[in-house]
């Protein structure tokens, strides 16, 4: 089929009334989780995943991706109007947006976000529809040997790139993976169960999930004092200036690129190509001590970064059927959930479901641009609920949430098990992220490895012998080494000053 | 040093988080070494069951080894202090993972709007620490928005019980 065929075939689905709906519904979700601290992409859409049940696989995926891309419009209006960060991507938001909102600049702030946030965005699903298919096309060659070294990679990039100890976020991947393997595995031979009847199918991911992000995060903020939260209630003219598309064009060009490409890179995503737009845009600037005093740039260029990653993000999971950041592992388990197997026989075999879904994130970007901004102050009244009356409803959807997948009591023990020890993990700096990832992707790991062990007839080397399979295990090495020489270098840096 | 005079090395491994995150994690790994043993590990040629939990079980282990032994090093000779569970509310964690369990526990015998509404009271009123009447208006409310958005909405097929 010719590009053009295949647009208007995702036209086709991405239009129906129902697809439409839900495609409302997920940004508007994700526009409110994004306002709101304390919930995030993830915990919202491992909520959603018993209500998609009963709905159409493309239905349910066209509104967990709205969460997801809908929540990074949210998180910005919450960092530049009240200069908290609703979402962890829009932190270094808070930096210059506050800042020009305490200048009477909120309106060209958010306008220049969302905007750029939908230029990035359409111009990295327009990439999108180009490099999927070859992509796809160089994974169907793929077998259990490359399959396994792509999830290393994905798995040790996750730790590699996130903030914490990176020994301790191997630690974390591999505990994952070890309680991935509970339950039976592909022989039916029931593991570590203890005879309990609950853990034949292992743990389930909604549970596990939302008892590391949503509880923990409940966790964490019912200790802290309530603060009042004063915000910037004046939002005038949300139309930037002919000067600031001046000075922003750049900067959400180089906001769309980076975004593109630590998008698709397995452990990227949203955040961290926030944190490098906004360091790119500080380096190149003529002014870079100006930054911090609202600058229009350092908005423009880390919103649109992180729009344009979680568009990008799309990219590994759908051609590749590898999830390259933790939201993509719950859409992962979600398409598992409705009997569809990510990966490239997906774009080969179900073009209707691929390109309905790539077809409907253009649509949900022009919702959330002509819905979401003139909504801006709806949005933030929402911040007003206190904190005290928003987590018991919090709360009380993560426990329904966790139950209502299979109906079962003991889904909630588990629920309240992982809550307790995604606590612990952020107390002592473990990331969770890393112990969801590779949870998800144990399975595939394990089955993988077995599979390249009967192929090689018991040979390790074959995971070095095939040109890609090497190819990713460098690449696992290169995140690792890179790694180290960083904590090196962080200690010489240390013992000179001390 | 630490601000309160220093402490004896009990004290000060005591005060230490990844010392117990250590010692939980050797267990763990332990435990899911002989249990792996015991369903059957196998070789390279023909991995048992076991096989694949096994080896990560193993790495954990030995990772965990040095873990262990780098906050010990840490705490006894270099004296570094811990800083981060020193803003931790053991209680409020225990309070409300308590109402978790405890919903689970009577969902069955008092079925899904009682528990509801219990588990609402709890939460506003215990934890939210709101005024008795407060508390009521928004367990009751938000009691039959719940029953309207799960059970007639989205069809959740829960416990009956009394009602």
């Amino acid at each position: 089929m010719t590009l053009l065929e295949n647009i208007v075939l995702g036209l086709h689905v991405s239009l129906q009334l129902e697809n439409i709906l839900f495609c409302f519904i997920g940004v508007s979700v994700g526009t409110l989780v994004g306002v709101l601290p304390g919930i995030g992409p993830v915990g919202a859409m491992s909520l959603l995943l018993p209500v998609t049940y009963g709905i159409s696989p493309v239905g349910a995926i066209i509104m967990l991706g709205g969460i997801y891309y809908g929540a990074q419009y949210g998180g910005t209006m919450t960092s530049v109007l009240v200069n908290i960060p609703g979402e962890a991507s829009t932190i270094v938001t808070c930096l210059d947006g506050y800042q020009m909102a305490k200048q009477g600049r909120g309106g060209p702030a958010l306008g220049i976000a969302a905007m750029g946030s939908f230029i990035g965005a359409t111009i990295v699903i327009a990439c999108m529809m180009f490099i999927s298919l070859p992509l796809a096309k160089i994974a169907l060659r793929f077998g259990p040997p490359e399959y396994f070294s792509l999830v290393c990679v994905g798995i040790v990039a996750l730790t590699a790139l996130s903030q914490g100890s990176v020994y301790k976020g191997i630690l974390m991947a591999l505990l994952g993976t070890l309680v991935g393997t509970i339950g039976m595995d592909i022989f039916a031979v029931p593991r570590f169960t203890f005879g309990v009847t609950e853990l034949a199918d292992g743990f389930g991911l909604v549970p596990i999930i939302m008892g590391l992000f949503g509880i923990t995060e409940i966790l964490v903020n019912i200790e802290q004092p309530e603060e009042s939260r004063s915000y910037i209630n004046n939002v005038k003219g949300i139309f930037p200036s002919l000067a600031d598309w001046h000075t922003s064009l750049g900067a959400i060009f180089r906001g769309t690129i980076m975004g593109f490409f630590l998008g698709i890179l397995p452990g990227g995503g949203a955040l961290i190509s926030s944190f490098a737009s906004y360091a790119i845009e500080k380096k190149i600037s003529k002014h870079p001590e100006r930054f911090g005093t609202g600058m229009i740039e350092g908005v423009a260029g880390p919103e649109t970064a992180n729009n344009a990653a979680a568009q990008a993000s799309f990219i590994p999971l759908l051609t590749l059927g590898i999830p390259a950041n933790v939201v993509m592992a719950v859409m992962f388990g979600g398409l598992l959930i409705h009997g569809i197997q990510p990966g490239p026989l997906l774009v080969r075999d179900h073009p209707d479901i691929f390109w309905g879904i790539i077809m409907s994130m253009y649509l949900g970007n022009i919702m959330l641009l002509i819905l979401n901004l003139p909504l801006i102050g709806l949005w933030v009244k929402v911040l007003n609920v206190p904190y005290k009356l928003l987590f018991p409803l919090i709360l009380f959807f993560c426990l329904i949430g966790s139950y209502s997948v299979n109906n079962s009591i003991f889904d909630i023990y588990i629920l309240a098990i992982f809550g307790l020890l995604g606590y612990w993990m952020r107390k002592t700096d473990f990331e969770a992220a890393p112990f969801a990832l590779a949870f998800v992707l144990s399975g595939l790991l394990e089955n993988n490895f077995r599979q390249s062990l009967i192929l090689s007839d018991g040979s390790l080397l074959i995971f070095v012998e095939r040109p890609f399979s090497l190819f990713f295990i460098i690449a696992a090495a290169g995140f690792l080494a890179f790694n180290i020489f960083d904590i090196i270098k962080k200690s010489r840096c240390l013992r000179k000053n001390s | 040093m630490h601000k309160f005079g220093p402490l004896s090395k009990i004290q000060l491994l005591a005060k230490n988080f990844d010392f117990y995150s250590g010692l939980l994690l050797i267990f763990i790994s332990v435990s899911f070494m002989i249990m792996s043993y015991r369903l059957g590990v196998g070789d390279l040629r023909q991995p048992g069951p076991g096989f694949f939990p096994f080896w990560i079980a193993f790495f954990i282990f030995i990772m965990s080894l040095g873990l262990l032994a780098k906050s010990i090093i840490k705490k006894i000779f270099k004296r570094q202090e811990d800083h981060l569970a020193e803003r931790s509310n053991f209680k409020t964690v225990f309070l409300v993972l308590l109402v978790l369990v405890a919903y689970g526990v009577v969902l069955d015998t008092l079925g899904f709007t009682i528990s509801t509404f219990l588990f609402m009271v709890y939460t506003v009123g215990i934890l939210g620490k709101k005024r008795w009447w407060v508390t009521l208006l928004i367990a009751f409310s938000s009691t039959i928005c719940m029953h309207v958005i799960f059970v007639q909405w989205l069809r959740c097929q829960f416990p009956v019980g009394l009602f």
